[in-house]
Formats: structure tokens, sequence, C-alpha cells
């Protein structure tokens, strides 16, 4: 019962941080830039994400709160994936309604990836929206428990570990990146041709000629859910682990 | 009856070079009041966060009825610690942090908490950041009172309390108690102001349990004898002293255990030790250990 509370608490906090984020935003658009209605739109759910990825990557306060309520680890992991799900289909509801609208009214302009990449997979237009409903609900729930994750190991730290840590990451993404460049643009990628591993796992097949917008959004699909599972374990095993006290 | 077990625990720290708890065991019975004693660093808040499973033992245990705690949701509901950290959003107005509170436990008592805001004369309406450390301190207190667990364990809970302030809390603590008798664990420095309301001590020093007794018991073989410091050697001679202090010719012997069958020399007084007085005892003579 307690962790359904907590769960309402949350969902009600962030929901309200939301809102009034959104309309602090889209105010502050209207006002100065006076954005068009769906580049406005469009704009509110780019930053209405960023922000979302914020708030979920705070996971001591979260921790706090169950914790002094009488919450296991266990039933802490529970409220938030609970709460990150509720989130995220929310988020996806107003990401996937502006394309929607976009799509109808604004003669399909619409800087949609999945409309861009994956639209028009399968043939009937009814699949085709519901399908970019589901990736778009995976994709960005994905987003968030990496995040979350991130959010959740970080926590275990203090100040001075967390800036460590962070910096750790940073560099060895762009040490990685560097590294990857190096071999591809200068060695030429001779020995390993990964693109039918690219192709596999993000379902494009840019080998071929096309528009580009024929992708199978089932092979991301099952790509993005094998690396949510792996990140829902480790954040489970970061969840139970000892957070210092700040 | 519900019991609270700690077997065998012990808590490193900085990679296990710091020993901060120490083979400790001890059990808290359901209905009492306990005093936890010790110095600063002596281990009583880790033990405590361990207990509600805040932080991690080493090794070791602490059982509900027999259950372990540690990511125990049925135990842990049972159990509320109030501690020194803030755990509740600080930005947040106190009123609101009632609430959420109140909806997290099945029958806090809100009507207690309303006389309790009333009685410590606290604002609601302030966000908790913005009150001085006394209330911040009474925030919880109240909390901590209202909520319906039947082990409460208050680390320092009159940090930062004035005089009047802290009258209130063990007035209110001693009829909360007597309406809803439930375990409370109470770690607090200003022991003379707890010792009548305790029924039982636990110490901690060093990381190790050195005394875990009931209070009646520990008054009733704790005396102070005081004297020409001649007489009174020769009386407590034989006997566990715990303590000496000096002054010019008379002498005060402090001694745990029975009192000797022989007669107490004249110019000799024999009085019961406060509790206050027999922790610091206690405690000097660890450090001398």
């Amino acid at each position: 019962m307690k962790e359904l509370d907590l769960y309402k608490n949350l969902i009600k906090r962030y929901l309200f941080y939301l809102l009034i984020f959104s309309c602090v935003f889209g105010l502050m658009n209207l006002i100065f830039n006076h954005s068009p209605l769906f580049s406005l739109l469009h704009s509110i759910s780019y930053y209405l994400y960023g922000y979302t990825v914020a708030l979920v990557t705070l996971n001591y306060y979260l921790f706090n709160l169950s914790i002094s309520s009488g919450i296991s680890r266990n039933g802490l992991y529970r409220v938030k994936l609970y709460s990150l799900s509720t989130i995220t289909f929310f988020i996806n509801i107003f990401i996937f309604s502006i394309n929607l609208f976009s799509y109808i009214l604004n003669n399909k302009q619409t800087d949609s990836i999945y409309m861009n990449l994956y639209f028009g997979f399968f043939n009937n237009n009814i699949i085709n929206f519901i399908s970019m409903f589901i990736i778009g609900f995976i994709t960005i729930f994905f987003i968030m428990i990496l995040f979350n994750t991130l959010g959740t190991f970080l926590s275990l730290f203090n100040v001075l570990g967390k800036i460590i840590t962070f910096f750790v990451i940073y560099a060895m993404i762009h040490i990685g990146l560097i590294s990857f460049s190096i071999y591809y643009f200068v060695f030429g990628f001779k020995n390993i041709n990964l693109q039918p591993t690219f192709d596999l796992i993000t379902g494009l097949n840019t080998s071929t000629a096309g528009g580009g917008n024929t992708g199978n959004p089932i092979s991301i699909a099952i790509t993005l859910i094998l690396f949510t599972c792996l990140l829902l374990f480790i954040n489970y095993k970061l969840t139970k682990k000892f957070q210092i006290r700040k | 009856m519900d019991k609270l077990e700690i077997k065998n625990l012990n808590r490193n720290f900085k990679f296990g070079k710091q020993k901060v708890l120490k083979n400790i065991n001890v059990s808290f019975l359901s209905n009492k009041i306990y005093g936890l004693f010790g110095e600063n660093g002596a281990g009583k808040s880790t033990l405590m966060s361990i207990i509600a499973d805040y932080n991690f033992p080493t090794s070791g245990e602490v059982l509900l009825d027999g259950e372990n705690v540690h990511d125990n949701d049925n135990a842990l509901s049972k159990i509320y610690y109030m501690n020194q950290n803030n755990m509740y959003p600080k930005n947040e107005k106190v009123a609101k942090t009632f609430k959420f509170v109140q909806s997290m436990y099945e029958g806090y008592d809100v009507n207690l908490q309303n006389k309790l805001v009333k009685e410590f004369q606290l604002n609601t309406k302030s966000r908790f950041n913005k009150l001085s450390t006394g209330y911040k301190s009474i925030m919880k207190i109240i909390i901590a009172l209202c909520v319906p667990c039947e082990f409460i364990m208050l680390d320092e809970p009159t940090l930062g309390l004035d005089a009047r302030n802290r009258d209130i809390f063990y007035r209110e603590l001693i009829e909360s108690y007597t309406d809803h008798p439930r375990t409370f664990v109470i770690s607090t420095h200003i022991i003379e102001e707890i010792d009548k309301l305790v029924s039982d001590v636990v110490m901690i020093n060093n990381g190790k349990i050195i005394l875990n007794d009931s209070a009646d018991n520990i008054r009733s073989k704790a005396y102070s004898i005081n004297g020409p410091a001649d007489l009174v050697d020769e009386y407590v001679h034989g006997l566990d002293i715990i303590g000496k202090e000096s002054l010019g010719q008379y002498e005060t012997g402090h001694i745990m255990g029975r009192l000797p069958e022989k007669e107490i020399p004249s110019g000799v007084e024999v009085n019961k030790m406060e509790l206050q007085k027999l922790i610091v005892n206690l405690m000097d003579r660890s450090e001398g250990d």
C-alpha cells in the first residue's frame, strides 16, 4: 500500500512540475520568439523530454522518501519502475499526439525520427501509427531507465565521487567515439565490416538505395528491449546498494 | 510480543580499517523506553541506521520477531527512525510534508499532530529549509510521535531545542507512550533530562556495548561514596570502582555493585549515583582501558 501511495505522490509531483515547465517554456517561446504552433509544440516536447530525463535522474531524493516511510529497496525499485512507466506513457502520448496532428494538419510535415526512418514499413497507416506509438514508448522508457540508472549509480557517491565518476563516464564515451572514428576513417574497416551488425540492431538498411524510411521498426524495438532489460538488471542491483549519506 | 534482536553485528568503514560497531548483541523488547548512550562517534547513529535498514552491517543481522529486517517491507513498516539528517523535501512546506507522511502511514495520528503543532507553536506554512535547527527537530519529533510504528528510534531528538520545547517533548513522549505503549529508543547526550523516562539503558563505547540493563537495576547498584580520602579508600577497597574525584583531602569514589557488609565509617556518605554520572564514569573508565 505504501508503495502505491508513494507512487501516486511521486506521479503528482512529476506531472505538476512538467505542467509548470511546459506552460512557462511554452509561454516564453510564444511571447519572445513568436513561434508557429507546430514548431512551438515540437520544441516543448523536446525540452519536456530533457527536463523529465533530468528529473528521473534524481534518485537520492526518492530513496530518502521511501526509506523514511519504511519502504524496502525492493519496494523502491518497484516504485521507480511504475513511476518511470507512467511518466514515459504521458510523455509518449504528448509527443505522439503532436506528431499525429502535425502529420494530419501540417501536410505530413513532422520532424519525428520515427516518421523519417521507419514510417511506412507496414502497408496500413493505422498499423504504422500503432507501431510508432509502441516504439516511442520503448525508446522513451529506455532513455528514462538509462538516466535513472546513471542517477542511481551517481547517488552511491559523495560530491567528489560524483564529479570524478561523471568525468570518467564522459571521457570514456569520448575516447570510445574517437577510437572508433580513427579506426573507421584512418584504417578504413579493412578487416571488420560492422555494417550488417548496424543494420541488424537498428533495422535500417543503409546499404540499399532508397528514400531511407523503410527501416524495420521491429529490429530496433528488439534491440531497445534487450538493452532496457540489461539496464533494469543493473538498476536493480544499484538500488539495493548502500546509499552514502549526503 | 515484538522483539528487535541485534545479533553479532559488525560495521566497518574505510575498507575495514575503521571498526565502528564490534560484535553488537542486544535486544529491544516491546513497550519499553530505551536510552541509547555513548560518546560522539561511539556508533549509536550507525546502529540505529542499520536497524532501520538505512545502512548495512558488515556482518551480523537485525531480526524483528525472528525475521531479518533487511529488505523486509513488513518489518520495516514497524520501525521508524528519526535521524539527524533531513529525509523530506527541504523546499516543501511543513504542512505538505505532514500530509505526505499521513498518506504513507495508515493510522497516523492527525489529532496528536495538530495538538503538537499548537503546543510547539510550529508554523506549518513555513518551508522546511527556512526553519531553525530546533524547529526542524520539532517537525521530525511530531512525525515520530504520530506514526503508528511499534519501534521508534529517536536520534538526538532534542537537537537545537530550547528548555521549554524540550520539556514539552518529554511530557508529550510520556503521554503518547501511556496512550499507545510502544518501544522508543532514544539517543541523546542530555542524559540527566531523560533518566527518569527510560526504563532500560544501553551504552555503547568504541563500538562495543558496555552496559545493557534496566535503569532501576543500574540505579540500585551504582553508588557515590564521599568523605575523607583515607576512609573512602578503605571502605571501597575491593569494590568495582568506576571513577574517583578528589577535592583536597576529600574524595568521591563511584562504585558499581553491592555495598560491603561492613559499617559505613563516620564522616563517609553513601548516595545513589545519578545516571548521567554513571555514564560519564563508565565512558572515562572505558577510555582508560
